[in-house]
């Protein structure tokens, strides 16, 4: 897609800016440290992969046992109990506050919610 | 032949800016392109089509039918044919595609905003729907 030079540029000093909030510098830092944490990151992809497994099953009409949905919860609490995740988790609640205002601002001369006009899928 | 005129940023790297002010200032820009203007012109005639108004009200008559649990097997297959019936008509089919050609623009600006932000943009900027 061939944006204008100006759109272009001014999507890059929002970006810039962004990144220079505090909210966004202490995300970032915060999910650094999860990722250098091998156990941490081991448990969060066998949580997403555990959790699409079992949503393409109840889609396809299947019940998924009981044992299963709790064994999933396990490791959904073990992974957000890990002290690392809580701190990247509770960093992205001002970011995200941070986000929702900024995008706020766009939409506002659009006219039309950037959002959900710029979401994938 | 005319000359177009050439944008010069101010600095070769992004300046740092308040987000709020960025944000605005891109949307202002985003504003003024014709596919934003085609769009809106678009969800207009959308809202004030009667073709769309009526085939809308009718889809909603089958819903609450079907949510109410009368005649439910065909309250769905109208309410199916309905739908096939609004996509056909060319107003719609007008909306997807300026729908379509302002979501580009915005998907790619969308890619760069988070590329620079080192987060994704959009997706961290929805409102929770969890309080």
């Amino acid at each position: 897609m061939n944006l204008s030079p100006e759109i272009e540029h001014a999507a890059r000093v929002l970006g810039q800016a962004l990144r220079d909030q505090e909210a966004t510098r202490l995300y970032l830092e915060a999910r650094r440290s999860v990722e250098t944490d091998s156990e941490a990151v081991a448990l969060e992809k066998e949580m997403y992969a555990t959790y699409e497994a079992l949503i393409a099953r109840q889609q396809a009409g299947e019940q998924i046992p009981r044992k299963e949905v709790e064994a999933f919860y396990a490791i959904r609490d073990r992974l957000f109990s890990d002290p690392l995740v809580m701190e990247r988790e509770s960093a992205l609640k001002p970011l995200k506050s941070l986000f929702l205002e900024t995008a706020e601002e766009i939409s506002a001369p659009l006219g039309v919610d950037y959002t959900n006009l710029a979401k994938k899928g | 032949m005319k000359v177009q005129p050439v944008f010069k940023p101010t600095t070769a790297q992004p300046e740092t800016a308040d987000p709020l002010q960025a944000a605005r200032a891109l949307g202002e820009l985003l504003g003024r392109t014709p596919e934003l203007r085609a769009y809106l012109n678009a969800l207009k005639a959308v809202n004030h089509d009667p073709a769309v108004r009526k085939l809308s009200a009718q889809m909603r008559a089958c819903q609450s039918a079907i949510q109410w649990g009368k005649d439910v097997a065909r309250n769905a297959a109208e309410s199916e044919r309905l739908e096939a019936e609004l996509e056909a008509l060319p107003v719609i089919q007008s909306y997807h595609k300026d729908e379509a050609a302002i979501r580009r623009i915005l998907l790619a600006v969308d890619e760069i905003v988070s590329r620079e932000a080192g987060v994704d943009f959009a997706a961290n900027a929805k409102r929770s729907c969890c309080g």
